[in-house]
């Protein structure tokens, strides 16, 4: 009940201070972009973590930064070696949210169908 | 049990907060950058691009300038009870001068339109006063008619009326303003020039050094304006 | 193998890779490659944002200095009739220029080119269905015939140095692009403009007879902003 809360008074004051903030420049949109699809990917392994419930705050907190460090970083180095990086980066994040998610889906309707069942008897 | 319960919460609303935040912000970046149109623009059209909303800020922010140093030149006028008529004045000379209601000179050219086989109608007259507002002129007259704001250009029966007066042919047409991009302006192929000769009428265009065009000599009444 | 082989091997291997990166990064910044076409013209893209931005807020404070130095203006003009005069006249002056917000009745006319025309149904060249700049400049000189004391096309307002020009699809007003629908508001005795407009022989009559849709509405409460660019004249001097 608690990290719901937490969760939804986190969103809005993200929001608020999102909304008043500069925006920024051009250049680092690119590298933000990126930053936030691995950012999302830790979410879901998070989401997954709590449906299996092997849910480690460390590795959370340390995935959501350390994925997104790197996104830029591999970005970066693409820019430089003229080598589009950021590119598979993406296409490995949003495959591991995809893949989380096909197991959070498959967990959730195996709970549902075990319900069903016991209500039947 | 509870403190872990605690950290756990907070540090979760921390994430949310950054990853909103983030999130939010990469939206309005991406948003500004579509309602300017820059993202499919290639190098020339961005170095134009910037360069046109550079100027537009540097004459805006001269006009601040401009607009704050009145305000202080009425203030202390004001303060030390002093004449503030001249200032008025100033100001109401800079606007009679753009608004049309003295007479004005300085370089710009001077075209003569005639009948050719084909007669000018207001039509010819509306055309090129759009091309000259175009081509940057600061003033214009036909026949001696200022043309101001709310100056129209009319055919009534074989006339041309202009701020309800009559003009005939042929017509002489004032313009200030820089005599070059006046003159290729109406002058480049397939435009003004070409298709006014294509129509069998005539047209000459003289640059001057010291173009004189009269004031607006009618009245100015608002009627049904309310002003916010 | 032993660590020492391994440590060697290691070694090498190290140094080919960050020869092999350095070698490369130094050949991509040299031949000033288009990396990836957007990364390189992403300084300009920042250019035109940053100046943009500017230009906002700058926009911003130039109304509030206007409304401060009217505020000046009056204050001024308190002391003695001739004062007051001269601030109504500037006052009405910058109206009929175009630079102070107004509103009253009028009417507001919405053109569009004809829908339902197609290739095969048009009895003649098909620029003739479409509206065009020279439409738009005529309406304008109705309006202004029939006592038109503010104007504004999509919302830009029709000043003494206003040109409308057509590129393609898309047309120019003051410089700034406005697409179709065309919306002009007039304000004026809403009736005189209605009928003057309306009035057979008119050039709506001409546009409706290509098939132009024309709408027009009286309405008592037409608002037209003010001009939002600065008027700045290089070359007119006053004659003395």
């Amino acid at each position: 009940m608690f990290i719901i809360v937490a969760i939804v008074i986190g969103c809005i004051i993200g929001a608020i201070i999102g909304i008043s903030a500069p925006i920024i420049p051009y250049t680092f949109s690119g590298y933000l972009a990126v930053a936030i699809i691995a950012a999302l990917d830790s979410v879901f392994g998070a989401l997954l973590g709590i449906m299996k419930k092997n849910f480690d705050i460390k590795i959370f907190v340390s995935g959501f930064f350390g994925n997104a460090i790197l996104a830029i970083a591999l970005t970066f180095l693409g820019e430089k070696l003229n080598v589009d990086i950021y590119l598979a980066a993406i296409v490995v994040f949003v495959g591991r949210m995809f893949t989380n998610l096909s197991i959070i889906r498959r967990i959730l309707i195996e709970k549902w169908a075990i319900k069903k069942n016991e209500k039947s008897k | 049990m509870k403190k872990d319960k605690i950290i756990v919460a907070v540090t979760i609303c921390l994430i949310c907060i950054i990853l909103v935040f983030v999130m939010t912000v990469q939206l309005r970046t991406v948003n500004e950058t579509n309602i300017t149109l820059i993202e499919n623009m290639r190098e020339d059209e961005l170095k134009e691009q910037a360069n046109i909303w550079k100027s537009k800020y540097e004459e805006t922010q001269s006009k601040i300038d401009e607009d704050n140093k009145r305000i202080s030149e009425y203030q202390e006028k004001l303060e030390n009870n002093q004449e503030t008529s001249e200032l008025l004045n100033t100001e109401l000379t800079q606007m009679r001068t753009i608004l049309g209601t003295t007479d004005v000179l300085g370089e710009g050219i001077i075209i003569y339109l005639q009948n050719g086989e084909e007669n000018i109608i207001s039509e010819d007259l509306l055309k090129l006063v759009n091309e000259l507002k175009l081509a940057g002129a600061e003033a214009i007259s036909i026949n001696g008619q200022r043309i101001i704001n709310l100056t129209e250009i009319v055919d009534v029966n074989s006339y041309i009326i202009i701020n309800g007066q009559r003009v005939t042919n042929p017509f002489e047409i004032k313009a200030i303003g820089n005599q070059k991009y006046l003159t290729s302006g109406i002058s480049s192929k397939g435009g003004y020039v070409d298709s006014i000769q294509s129509q069998n009428k005539n047209i000459t265009i003289t640059q001057e050094k010291n173009v004189e065009i009269p004031k607006y000599s009618g009245e100015l009444k608002l009627k049904t304006i309310k002003i916010n | 193998m032993n660590n020492k082989k391994i440590g060697f091997l290691f070694g090498f291997v190290c140094l080919l890779l960050t020869f092999a990166i350095v070698v490369q990064i130094k050949t991509v910044k040299s031949l000033g490659v288009e990396t990836n076409v957007s990364f390189a013209e992403d300084a300009l893209r920042d250019e035109v944002l940053k100046w943009k931005e500017k230009y906002d807020n700058a926009s911003v404070e130039l109304s509030k200095t206007e409304k401060q130095l009217e505020d000046k203006r009056k204050k001024a003009s308190q002391k003695d009739e001739t004062s007051k005069a001269n601030e109504e006249e500037l006052k009405i002056g910058n109206t009929v220029l175009g630079l102070i917000d107004v509103s009253g009745e009028g009417i507001e006319i919405t053109l569009k080119d004809n829908q339902t025309v197609t290739t095969e149904t048009a009895t003649s060249d098909m620029s003739y269905y479409v509206v065009h700049d020279i439409d738009i400049i005529s309406i304008i000189n109705e309006l202004k015939n029939a006592g038109a004391e503010a104007i504004s096309i999509n919302d830009e307002r029709v000043i003494s140095t206003t040109s409308i020009t057509c590129a393609g699809n898309v047309a120019q007003v003051n410089g700034e692009k406005v697409g179709a629908p065309f919306i002009i508001k007039a304000i004026g005795d809403s009736n005189t403009l209605y009928e003057a407009l309306n009035r057979p022989g008119g050039y709506i009559e001409l546009l409706n007879s290509w098939g132009i849709v024309t709408n027009i509405q009286k309405s008592n409460n037409i608002m037209i902003e003010k001009y939002n660019g600065v008027i700045n004249f290089k070359y007119v001097k006053d004659a003395k």
